[in-house]
């Protein structure tokens, strides 16, 4: 009996120890749950505590010990978005709507704007000098017409040409070039598929060929929302573009197949098999090149200025994710911007985090200070590209339907549907049906 | 009397929670859906605009969606019929082997199909688009190159996209179709068949005269219910074209995912659900006939 008393005092000890030892990090839980300030936070798993990614998880999981200490009082509940990125930005939208947001969330740049009604100012956190560090696009997108900081943007992605080194000496500039190298290359080559692109139905068609359309001077949308895209010189500048496209498949040197290309990493297949000389792609497949081919098949790639009309004009589609606040509490709102500065945002922090991800910071700083950005050719290429033409999609409420009638027509062209003209007709159409509703 | 009225409110209460269940994740939002399309909410209203027709308007005299039917129609009506027939042949297969005393082959052939069934439609989806890849590693035209010495532009043409899908539909549907045909077989009496091979019946007049009319009833339940699921076939095509190219794959589900979630206008969205509604409600209805006629028959 004495016996038994003991064995239960026993466990009834070490569960204490345990419970009194529970970990201040967990995969949906920081801080103590006793703390008095109490945040609730939406954010994608491959950025949060429940990441796939072990080297990830590893930086969050000191990262936000380190920060807890410093924090005793608040505690931070972790909410997944889950779902494809539209369907969770759309649920997102409505529950701030509703005002039943999370206290802060993670909203992707390309929906930011839609979110400015809904998020607090985040003015009082920054000076002048370090909103001046994000890069010019990033300083313009945090920002509503009233110039007040609505978000954070904290990572950042661009579009380049890569091209093989061993086929191409030098990476073509313009259009004409890239047509006469790829037909010379065919012809060398004639298994290859010389030049690739997304082309079929997702985002990343718009903003991997929209630059050649905004280089030329074109324009989507007017400064009040209303699309322009056929109208006056646009209407030209549209047309250019889907005459290239065209030809890039009629010369034989683009397969039809890149309609069947909903996302840049798509052609990682192709890079693969090498059946590819040069395509358009996102700085992030530099390390899924890497991997795929090891460090000498990705001495055989190098990067350059996307491909436009005239060899002078430059222009790239930018991305990347930024983070929200929704919490008018200004005890909640300090403590979420020392959280996500310390971990994400501020030049320490996002150093970290970009360099751990692989991601492009858009502080200017992190580029400069830190030896991983500031000795990598391949990031100071990448910066380079961003200043010389970054440029997000527009933000405006009808730019969803324009993206969707524009990769339809993107597609319709380059697989014979529909002559440019006709395609953009029917784009133009469609939109006009669903603006003027 | 009074027992039966009491026994009747317990039913009521006992069925409650199922109803209260039924009505918030079901019914509700059907509702909801159904007061979007006559209005013109979006993502960025504050609330639900008034009463218009300005969706339907929209829907019906926009071609987009008019072609969108057309590819709905064509891939349902090919789909539905292959399922049924493919659906058929394998069951009787089986039915065949399992009379000729073979145990194990019947066995492997109906683990076989129903594989197919179990997949998630992404994965059929993503499997397909490996398989039907014109890259020079893809596998069908690996093959179909040595044979005619050329590719086929499987997703990258419109004809042979839609084509694509078809299959792949074709493919994963065919399972259940077979199971619902398998059980229609089982049920019909041997002694039909007995007294059609004393009467000297071929096999071909067993088929046509026995097999095939006493499948009626479930043959009418098997063709709503694959029509039901074909309408609504989502995940698959999306995984496998997306919808591309350009429209050429885009079924009516995909357009309302694409209007809602990508395009963020939730009353045509709306207003396009509803017309999916309607049209799988028709099916129903006539699914429910079928049980009528099936139960006289069988009375």
């Amino acid at each position: 009996m004495f016996k038994k008393q003991v064995l239960l005092l026993g466990i009834i000890t070490l569960i204490g120890i345990f419970a009194c030892a529970a970990p201040l990090v967990t995969s949906t839980h920081i801080g103590s749950h006793d703390a008095p300030i109490s945040i609730t936070w939406l954010a994608l798993p491959h950025y949060s505590l429940q990441n796939p990614y072990e080297n990830r998880q590893e930086y969050l999981e000191e990262a936000f010990e380190r920060w807890v200490r410093k924090n005793p009082d608040v505690q931070v509940n972790l909410q997944i978005l889950s779902g494809s990125i539209g369907q969770a930005m759309a649920k997102l939208l409505t529950q701030a709507k509703s005002h039943v947001a999370p206290d802060v969330a993670q909203i992707d740049s390309f929906y930011l704007p839609r979110f400015y009604d809904v998020l607090q100012p985040l003015d009082e956190f920054f000076t002048e000098d370090e909103v001046d560090d994000f890069l010019p696009y990033v300083e313009e997108g945090i920002k509503d017409s009233s110039g007040h900081v609505k978000a954070l943007w904290f990572t950042t992605d661009v579009r380049v040409l890569y091209y093989r080194k061993d086929l191409i000496k030098n990476p073509p500039k313009t259009w004409d070039e890239v047509l006469t190298l790829g037909k010379n290359l065919k012809k060398e080559h004639p298994d290859m598929d010389i030049f690739l692109y997304p082309a079929g139905k997702g985002e990343a068609t718009m903003i991997c060929l929209m630059p050649l359309f905004w280089a030329q001077g074109g324009q989507l949308v007017d400064s009040k929302g209303r699309p322009v895209f056929n109208k006056g010189k646009n209407h030209e500048y549209m047309l250019n573009l889907l005459n290239f496209l065209q030809e890039t498949v009629e010369t034989g040197i683009t397969p039809k197949r890149v309609t069947s290309y909903q996302g840049e990493s798509d052609i990682n297949q192709d890079v693969a098999a090498e059946n590819v000389a040069m395509f358009i792609g996102g700085n992030w497949q530099i390390s899924q090149i890497k991997d795929l081919l090891g460090e000498e098949g990705l001495k055989n790639w190098d990067i350059a200025l996307l491909p436009q009309k005239k060899g002078n004009l430059a222009s790239t589609g930018v991305g990347g994710w930024t983070w929200g606040i929704f919490t008018s509490d200004p005890v909640k709102k300090a403590a979420i911007v020392r959280m996500l500065n310390d971990v994400y945002v501020g030049s320490a922090g996002m150093y970290g985090w970009c360099s751990t991800a692989g991601y492009m910071p858009t502080r200017r700083s992190v580029y400069e200070d830190y030896a991983f950005y500031a000795t990598n050719p391949w990031m100071q290429k990448f910066l380079a590209v961003m200043e010389k033409g970054g440029r997000p999609r527009p933000g405006f409420e009808i730019y969803p339907t324009i993206s969707n009638e524009l990769q339809i027509a993107i597609s319709s062209v380059i697989s014979g549907i529909a002559s440019p003209e006709k395609a953009l007709e029917t784009a133009w159409n469609n939109v006009m049906q669903e603006y003027e509703k | 009397m009074r027992e039966k009225s009491r026994s009747k409110k317990w039913v009521l209460l006992w069925l409650l929670p199922a109803v209260a269940v039924l009505a918030m994740f079901y019914i509700v939002p059907i509702f909801n859906v159904i007061i979007y399309s006559f209005s013109n909410t979006s993502f960025f209203g504050e609330k639900i605009g008034g009463f218009t027709f300005n969706s339907y308007k929209t829907l019906f005299s926009s071609k987009t969606f008019i072609d969108v039917i057309k590819t709905t129609g064509v891939f349902v009506l090919a789909s539905v019929f292959f399922q049924l027939l493919f659906g058929f042949l394998s069951a009787l297969a089986v039915v065949w082997g399992e009379n000729k005393g073979l145990r194990i082959s019947p066995v492997i052939v109906r683990t076989i199909i129903l594989s197919a069934w179990v997949l998630p439609g992404v994965a059929v989806g993503i499997v397909w688009k490996m398989l039907l890849s014109e890259a020079n590693y893809g596998i069908l035209n690996y093959y179909i190159k040595l044979l005619i010495g050329e590719k086929i532009m499987f997703l990258s043409s419109p004809k042979w996209a839609l084509f694509s899908v078809i299959l792949a539909n074709i493919w994963r549907g065919t399972a259940f179709s077979t199971i619902i045909q398998y059980g229609g077989l089982k049920q019909i009496p041997p002694e039909l068949y007995e007294a059609a091979k004393i009467d000297g019946a071929s096999s071909w007049k067993r088929l046509l005269y026995i097999t095939i009319p006493q499948m009626k009833q479930m043959n009418f339940i098997n063709l709503a219910l694959i029509t039901i699921y074909t309408f609504n076939t989502f995940d698959m095509i999306m995984a496998l074209t997306g919808g591309g190219p350009g429209r050429s794959t885009e079924v009516l589900s995909l357009y309302i995912y694409d209007k809602v979630f990508g395009q963020w206008s939730l009353s045509t969205g709306a207003a396009s659900a509803v017309v999916l509604l309607l049209i799988n409600l028709i099916i129903v209805i006539f699914y429910y006939k079928a049980m009528k006629i099936g139960e006289i028959s069988h009375a």
